[in-house]
């Protein structure tokens, strides 16, 4: 299982599940990472972290660290992460 | 000139009045309830 | 608009929170509706900013609340604490809200309605303000507003908050929701949560609280929930292990559950069809976020923030000067026949309120520049692109403008410090910030480097010496930033989840508002007082008065209380070269940071220190009882290192106490001036070591 980490700079993905039991978990998973959601990393900073992703419409940057915990399958080659898993909804 | 002296007391004086008012803690920290000890341990 | 025709239905300022997620134009919509009408201070005990305003309803005056921008009610620190704490009533010193107007993107409905389902579990009436509805509908989202009302059951006002658009009808709203109140369609729990709650919500009662079904969810819901009681954890742990039996992981379970429930409401309603419109607020992020590009465009945009601050502000500045030059020169005309009072206006009063207006293009620009930094949406990538730099210092890159700034002056670079939310983050950038060799220091470095440096080794090494000066500071903030975050704040290094908001256009009015805003602060906090303590100054470096009159200014500071405090402290700056005049020069610049020259220059008699040539000569001739030279390369060093590090500035600590706190301006004044001791210290005795 690769982590968010591990699809480089334009690579998109599908979140199986979000790991860890802390406060930072719960903070994403309320963001919207919820599994099955679909997501593409848009942009990387010149020393490698932080990233930005893109989710459900919306841009968002997390440290490598934080964005550990996102597990996902790839999906590289299937479409732009722009929808998510749940059809469509603003 | 006492007239320069006392005008230069009463503004001095205010000054310094002034600065100890605003050296209060800006407003009393209330004690929390003690059912709210929780989130001390958090923060 | 007459009150009279309708019976006021409540006392006459409920107060109404104001909630949303961050990057909603929250603020905007905040300041639309209270327009200059508002005021902000500080909440007990914690550097979490408070803000309020007045609104005028037909039926009345209500009070918004502006709560800090959050996406979930479990709080994560300080300032998001506060917001649970309002809405609970639980907050002190503020009352219980009426009602809550929650401020959605109606680009990001399903996320944004997350918080607003947390919200409603207060109790408290709702009303949904859907703004940048423009834009939404640009991306290609369609909306079915009354069928969302309907779902939610609660009124939802479509606005756009930079316009003005949806205002009457959102005001409308809010009359209507405070006086009948609603209640937003409650997400249908599993038997198994329904039995958890109860579980959590009897403990609670036992102990004697009543909870609201929102503290409820807290209780249940969070890893770190914000409150306790006895018994609350082993309530806890039951109804984690009825959810687990369930098939529900604690953890994840109000996300899924709640998200289920916002898809249901939304299904039919709301309706996402990307337009290629939808990516263009984005491209240019390709060249802003490349990791070279992207550096260059940052640099580029600091730059110009910095020159303009640094530059533009100065013939502004000079302008001001001359004026109050001139206010002086008039007023000491007009006052002649009575010195004590014509000092007391000439060099207390209007120097005093002259040092604070000099500020004001400092602050202005700096503002003007950050506001359309902010809302452009271009601050949240110079955050991501400086944060890696800011990461292990436990702060994060947020943390850079107002960094960055304080090159220019502390003063506004400590205000604009509010754009870090979290307390302790915040509080620590404050702290380090004035180790940035501001503008000020400057004439300082100028007249050392260019009457003891540069004589004796040339152009290149001045500038060099110059450019050191600048560095020290910086390099030395890192550490200590590192230091207070470990050791003194206990910062838990919070996660860096920054959202990265498409590019808008800033809008006139609302950058203006906020210049005028931060302006107007500025003068009425800090500008009062250091008002108060320039005039404090004044008076201990005025009296007593020589008992003859027509003394030299020299002998009459000498003979000064400031005088004689600065020769009996001499002996502490003793070991840096300091002798007693540089030492009460540095005591008397505690109004603002340049007047150490103009007071060197009066007491090397070279007649208010303008000359600077004259006041070179004058130090350069100046000798110890035993015939050394008070200023050699060494003791210049000193000097320079002296003031690079230290607090001498009335304005920073104002500021600083009315951002934080009086005890952290102080603690800030300690441990620089003992850093600026030491450092002066080792820098004369190695200097002196070196040059035999």
């Amino acid at each position: 299982m690769s982590s968010v980490k591990d699809l480089g700079l334009h690579g998109s993905g599908e979140i199986a599940h979000v790991a860890g039991r802390g406060p930072l978990t719960q903070r994403l998973l309320a963001m919207g990472f919820l599994p099955g959601t679909r997501l593409r990393v848009v942009q990387v900073a010149p020393f490698g972290d932080p990233i930005t992703v893109e989710l459900d419409g919306w841009r968002v940057s997390l440290r490598l660290r934080e964005a550990d915990a996102l597990q996902v399958k790839s999906t590289n080659g299937n479409g732009n992460g722009n929808g998510n898993g749940k059809g469509g909804h603003a | 000139m006492l007239l320069d002296s006392v005008i230069v007391a009463i503004v001095v004086a205010g000054a310094v009045a002034y600065l100890a008012w605003s050296f209060r803690p800006r407003r009393r920290a209330a004690r929390l309830p003690a059912s709210c000890s929780g989130c001390a341990q958090h923060k | 608009m007459s009150s009279a025709t309708l019976a006021p239905v409540r006392t006459a300022s409920a107060l109404v929170a104001v909630i949303g997620n961050p990057n909603t134009g929250k603020s905007s919509l905040f300041n639309a509706l209270t327009g200059i009408r508002q005021q902000v201070g500080n909440y007990p005990g914690i550097t979490v900013e408070r803000k309020e305003g007045s609104c005028r309803l037909e039926d009345g005056e209500i009070t918004l609340i502006d709560l800090p921008g959050t996406y979930s009610l479990a709080a994560m620190s300080a300032d998001e604490q506060v917001i649970i704490d309002v809405l609970s009533g639980r907050q002190a010193e503020t009352r219980t809200p009426s009602a809550v107007l929650c401020v959605v993107d109606a680009s990001n409905l399903r996320r944004n309605l997350f918080l607003v389902s947390q919200v409603a579990e207060t109790g408290l009436p709702v009303v949904v303000a859907l703004n940048m509805i423009d834009e939404a509908r640009q991306r290609g989202v369609t909306l079915d507003v009354p069928g969302l009302a309907a779902r939610l059951g609660v009124p939802v006002v479509p606005t756009v908050a930079v316009r003005g658009e949806g205002l009457p009808e959102l005001r409308r709203a809010l009359s209507e929701a405070l006086r009948s109140k609603n209640r937003f369609t409650p997400v249908a729990w599993p038997p198994a949560v329904v039995e958890a709650r109860g579980i959590v919500a009897d403990a609670a009662a036992r102990s004697g609280r009543t909870c609201s079904d929102a503290e409820i969810s807290r209780l249940l819901f969070d890893v770190e929930p914000p409150l306790a009681f006895g018994g609350m954890i082993e309530a806890r742990a039951r109804a984690h292990q009825i959810l687990e039996g369930a098939g529900l992981d604690p953890v994840s379970a109000e996300a899924f559950l709640r998200y289920r429930h916002l898809d249901g409401l939304l299904g039919g309603v709301a309706k996402a069809e990307p337009t290629p419109e939808a990516a263009r607020p984005y491209r240019i992020d390709r060249l802003f976020t490349h990791r070279l590009g992207g550096l260059l465009v940052f640099g580029a945009f600091m730059f110009l923030v910095f020159a303009s601050v640094y530059w533009i502000a100065r013939p502004v500045m000079d302008g001001i000067e001359w004026l109050f030059g001139k206010l002086g020169a008039w007023a000491g005309a007009a006052l002649a026949g009575h010195p004590m009072l014509e000092s007391l206006v000439v060099d207390g009063v209007i120097s005093g309120v002259g040092g604070v207006i000099v500020f004001l293009p400092q602050i202005l620009i700096l503002f003007l520049f950050v506001a359309i930094l902010e809302d452009s949406g271009y601050m949240a990538r110079a955050a991501f692109l400086m944060d890696k730099v800011f990461s292990w210092t436990g702060l994060n890159g947020k943390s850079f403008v107002p960094m960055l700034s304080s090159f220019a002056c502390a003063v506004p670079a400590i205000m604009t410090t509010r754009t870090i939310e979290d307390p302790k983050a915040r509080l620590s950038t404050i702290l380090v910030s004035p180790l940035m060799s501001c503008s000020a220091r400057l004439p300082v470095y100028v007249l050392m480097i260019g009457a003891f440096i540069e004589p004796k080794y040339g152009p290149l090494w001045a500038g060099v010496a110059l450019f050191a000066m600048h560095m020290l500071g910086l390099v030395v903030a890192i550490p200590i930033a590192f230091f207070i975050n470990r050791f003194l704040l206990k910062l838990r290094p919070l996660p860096f989840i920054l959202e990265m908001p498409p590019y808008r256009m800033p809008r006139a009015l609302s950058v203006g508002r906020r210049m005028f805003l931060s302006g107007r602060e500025f003068v009425v906090r800090a500008g009062t007082v250091i008002f108060a303590i320039s005039i404090v100054i004044w008076a201990l470096s005025y009296f007593p008065r020589p008992s003859t009159p027509n003394v030299d200014k020299s002998a009459a500071l000498e003979q000064s209380i400031l005088g004689r405090f600065g020769k009996a402290v001499q002996p502490v700056f003793a070991p840096a070269g300091f002798d007693w005049k540089t030492t009460v020069a540095v005591l008397a610049a505690f109004p603002a940071r340049e007047v150490v020259v103009s007071t060197l220059g009066i007491l090397y008699s070279a007649e208010d220190g303008d000359e600077n040539a004259a006041l070179k000569q004058q130090m350069a001739q100046a000798k110890w009882p035993d015939g050394r030279a008070v200023f050699t390369p060494a003791t210049a060093a000193a000097i320079m290192v002296f003031f690079a590090f230290c607090l001498q500035c009335g304005s920073t600590m104002a500021v600083m106490a009315r951002e934080a706190s009086w005890k952290w301006a102080g603690f800030a004044f300690v441990y620089m001036t003992t850093l600026a001791w030491i450092a002066a210290v080792a820098t004369y005795q190695i200097g002196r070591s070196l040059s035999g």
